[in-house]
């Protein structure tokens, strides 16, 4: 009896490292394309900088485009200042439980975004990318995002990567940045 | 003051008045004239009561610009003189004898008139001089799309009535500008006839809505400088356009306080009204069959597997991208008379959010926060139509049970296409819910609590607001998806 849990056990894991490798072999082709764009291209220090992100389905059928009520939890900015990684906010890190304080707990407390994506059509995000990495030094920051197909699912995911796009933060009261 | 009939009056001595100009040959009757670079001023009744005090009235025209008038003071000169009228009028220069020139009238006196000891003639000479400043009725100007259109007239009266639609920048600026009125010695003081405010517009209008996740606040217009940028919030009726009024006051070099007169503008404001319909409909009993309690992973690293309890029909998926239908969905439905162009937003704001986690041995309490919910506009909306579904994760085993209480304001917002605009509030909805959900020791089911409820609140118009959040959704707090304080 012993063995033949173990068999079946030995057959199970098999079959999901077939599926594994087949699901990676068949390479998955992303759904969409993602764009990001920067509602203003400089900011003095101190100002939020907002970029909207544009998810396109660029398939010949409707796809469904779930997601949440917060955009960071299923998009990953790669955000650097000069060429340098900049660091998450304290918020950030929390809300994908890291850097906890003693005391605090990981909590899932989150809430689903039903959608869906018609051939062609595109949907939209608001990120206040200055609400969770550190944008507070003056100078040029270089931003990208990237979104799973299917988070959580990686044999089935692809990272979808967008544009790069530049955004220089002005030391406060710089006056070119009201002119952008 | 532009527009304006004011008395003055001139004292001093050795006057000559008409009847005594008439008894001899030898003097001429003190004459008053005024006189203006561009504009003018219509000086009328000028009476030389007698040998100290002249009297007069002096009126600048409605059109005169920011100016210095002079009123010269023409006779026999024996000696200084002060005029006193309610303008920056101090004493008249004392002109040298030599310096004195014939004035009005002089050339027909005879040459055989003049003394006999080679002094001066008997006139008349310029006797003494003054200025007084012209404060100008002021002019409202709207610079719209790089445009400069004058709102009021010469006299102050509003021009054409302007269409503008609610949340749209209006610049206004006027004239006499505070470096012109500097420069005649005037220096732009505060308004104390009108709280200190220097314009009164009708409606409610605000200097701007400053939101970010961290907070939302809406900016008092400031109504007390010589420029007005502001937002109508709610239209005006029809027909019956707001007025803007402004007016300036100034201390003169003797500071002496006035103000000018008026000048008056109209703007008729569209706008779209707004209803929010939810789906479900407006229901106090929203039963628990809309809950959802589900074995989910998240999208961590390695994976969490919780049992996710919602509002709304969680089927399957993870956490971070689910496949269900939401527990409640918002349709904003926009209607305006007239042609506005714009978008609708959406705005949350989280009143209550208490999470308690049990099992036989342990609680877990959290508060997951009030204030904004997660962004800036609220993220889960897409044009008219926005949704919400709560939910949270209740680890198995660790704890046996979960509830969860949350209340929120849904914001239904409209932002006119016009440039730099802002948003309006146009309806909102309160709405709720405490769920609950158990299983059993092992972990693997669960079941929603049967007093898990919903309920819903009826669609409330914003139609009018008063300081300091004028209507509009505010915040100093936010909520964070996965991010709750434990509560000792």
């Amino acid at each position: 009896m012993r063995n033949l849990i173990r068999r079946s056990m030995f057959s199970y894991l098999f079959l999901i490292s077939v599926a594994s490798v087949l699901g990676k072999g068949q390479n998955p082709s992303p759904e969409f394309t993602l764009a990001i764009q920067a509602e203003r291209q400089s900011v003095e220090v101190g100002q939020t900088v907002v970029i909207n992100v544009t998810r396109q389905n660029i398939t010949d059928q409707t796809i469904d485009d779930n997601r949440t009520t917060n955009p960071m939890e299923y998009l990953t900015f790669r955000v650097s200042r000069d060429g340098v990684p900049v660091a998450e906010t304290a918020e950030l890190q929390k809300m994908h439980g890291r850097g906890l304080a003693p005391g605090e707990v990981q909590t899932i407390v989150t809430s689903p975004y039903f959608a869906k994506l018609k051939p062609g059509e595109s949907s939209h995000d608001t990120v206040e990318v200055s609400h969770y990495y550190d944008m507070s030094k003056p100078g040029t920051y270089s931003i990208s995002a990237l979104q799973e197909t299917r988070p959580g699912l990686p044999e089935k995911s692809v990272s979808v990567k967008s544009n790069t796009i530049t955004i220089t933060v002005l030391p406060a009261g710089d006056p070119s940045a009201a002119q952008q | 003051m532009a527009g304006q009939t004011y008395p003055i009056t001139v004292l001093g001595s050795d006057f000559v008045t008409p009847a005594m100009a008439a008894a001899d040959p030898n003097c001429v009757a003190s004459q008053l004239t005024v006189s203006v670079p561009t504009g003018s001023v219509i000086l009328t009744d000028v009476n030389v009561i007698d040998s100290t005090k002249i009297t007069a009235t002096v009126q600048p025209m409605d059109t005169d610009p920011a100016e210095i008038a002079t009123l010269t003071l023409w006779g026999a000169y024996f000696g200084p003189m002060v005029v006193k009228a309610p303008t920056r009028l101090g004493a008249m220069t004392k002109p040298d004898v030599a310096q004195a020139h014939p004035g009005p009238g002089a050339l027909a006196k005879p040459a055989a008139a003049l003394p006999a000891d080679g002094g001066a003639p008997p006139g008349p000479y310029l006797v003494g001089q003054t200025t007084a400043a012209v404060l100008p009725i002021p002019v409202i100007t709207w610079t719209y799309n790089n445009q400069e259109i004058r709102m009021s007239a010469a006299d102050g009266s509003p021009l054409s009535t302007q269409n503008a639609v609610v949340g749209q920048q209006i610049v206004l600026t006027t004239t006499p500008k505070e470096e012109d009125l500097r420069g005649l010695g005037f220096q732009l003081t505060t308004n104390v006839l009108n709280e200190g405010d220097s314009w009164t517009v009708d409606g409610t209008i605000i200097g701007g809505y400053n939101h970010s996740i961290g907070s939302g606040s809406v900016k008092t217009a400031d109504l007390t400088q010589t420029g007005l940028t502001s937002y109508w919030v709610y239209p005006s009726a029809q027909g019956n356009p707001f007025n803007v009024r402004y007016q300036y006051c100034v201390l003169d070099l003797n500071a002496h306080f006035q103000c000018s007169a008026t000048a008056n503008a109209k703007f008729s404001i569209a706008g779209p009204t707004g209803k929010i319909s939810t789906d479900p409909k407006a229901n106090p009993n929203i039963s628990s069959s809309s809950f959802s309690v589900l074995l989910m992973q998240n999208c961590d690293t390695p994976p969490l597997t919780v049992a996710y309890l919602s509002f709304g029909q969680i089927q399957s998926g993870t956490t971070c991208h689910p496949i269900g239908t939401a527990g409640i969905y918002f349709t904003g439905n926009i209607t305006s008379k007239g042609s506005v162009h714009g978008n609708v937003k959406w705005e949350q704001i989280v009143s209550e959010g208490m999470i308690a986690k049990s099992s036989p041995s342990n609680t877990l309490n959290l508060n997951c926060g009030t204030g904004l919910d997660n962004g800036d506009p609220y993220p889960a909306a897409s044009g008219n139509l926005a949704q919400d579904s709560p939910g949270f994760g209740i680890e198995p085993v660790t704890y046996t049970s979960g509830l969860r209480k949350f209340s929120a304001v849904m914001y239904l917002m409209w932002q006119s296409s016009t440039p730099d605009s802002i948003m309006v509030p146009l309806a909102s909805v309160q709405w709720g819910f405490h769920d609950g959900a158990t299983g059993n020791a092992l972990g693997t089911r669960w079941s929603v609590d049967k007093d898990s409820k919903a309920s819903v609140g009826q669609n409330q118009a914003i139609t009018s607001g008063e300081p300091p959040a004028f209507g509009y959704p505010t915040w100093t707090t936010h909520v964070t998806n996965n991010s709750c304080a434990v509560i000792e």
